[in-house]
């Protein structure tokens, strides 16, 4: 049971660190630093809220031309030794997506 | 002199951890199937918000004369936001004011019979000179 509620309690964290991570990802203007920001924000926004993800993984999909869509996948292990039977898996990965669009007008580099 | 009968109870501790057992199944059951829902309005505003904020901005042609959000435009954005999200929903454009409605069903990890198999979630976003504008639901 606290298993159970740890994960929908990971998963709500894990989709809100992807959609602070695509905000930040559809504000910089190449992939690099799209797939840098999104990773920062991402790892700040879950240890924000206390997640400890003892395997984190970000994704950014899409291109960062005005008008475009971006993708951003947030990937988190979640430790489950201490909390569930022996024969249960002691770690599952919850995920999370966002989509944010990238402003049709920007400003300049 | 009575013969204090210590068998008394025997068998009664039995019904009580069955009862007990389906009161932390149930428990258990009702607390994951409403915070799934509540993960499933929660996504569903999510991709709202996402979506009037993608429309609720003029393009750089329109900005010479204000910030006019043009409907047909706005509709465009929010609506591929929302594909891009995997979701479906309506938009309504207001002058500067773009409202996204997303209709969502929710996928269970038991059946919850009692539970909403769908939700909604609605957001609003207003185009405004500078980065001040309101998102709600």
């Amino acid at each position: 049971m606290i298993g159970g509620l740890r994960i929908t309690n990971t998963n709500g964290d894990v989709q809100a660190a992807a959609r602070a991570a695509a905000r930040a990802a559809s504000a910089e203007y190449s992939t690099d630093a799209a797939a840098s920001v999104a990773s920062r924000v991402a790892a700040g926004a879950l240890a924000d809220r206390g997640q400890a993800c003892s395997d984190l993984g970000v994704d950014v999909q899409g291109d960062l031309t005005a008008g475009s869509v971006v993708v951003v996948t947030v990937t988190c292990t979640v430790e489950l030794g201490d909390v569930v039977l022996a024969g249960f898996p002691g770690t599952t990965t919850v995920s999370g997506e966002a989509v944010e669009y990238v402003d049709v007008a920007r400003g300049g580099q | 002199m009575t013969v204090p009968d210590n068998n008394r109870d025997r068998g009664s501790v039995m019904p009580m951890t069955t009862v007990l057992i389906a009161f932390l199944m149930i428990s258990a059951w009702s607390l994951i199937s409403a915070s799934q829902q509540w993960g499933a309005r929660r996504d569903a505003y999510a991709a709202a918000a996402a979506a009037a904020r993608a429309a609720a901005q003029a393009d750089p042609a329109s900005l010479r004369f204000g910030a006019i959000v043009d409907e047909v435009m706005a509709t465009e954005r929010a609506e591929a936001v929302l594909a891009a999200a995997g979701y479906q929903g309506s938009v309504v454009v207001e002058g500067e004011s773009v409202t996204v409605i997303v209709n969502a069903a929710v996928e269970y990890a038991f059946p919850s019979p009692g539970f909403p198999s769908e939700v909604t979630g609605t957001a609003t976003a207003v185009a405004r000179r500078g980065v001040n504008g309101d998102e709600g639901g």
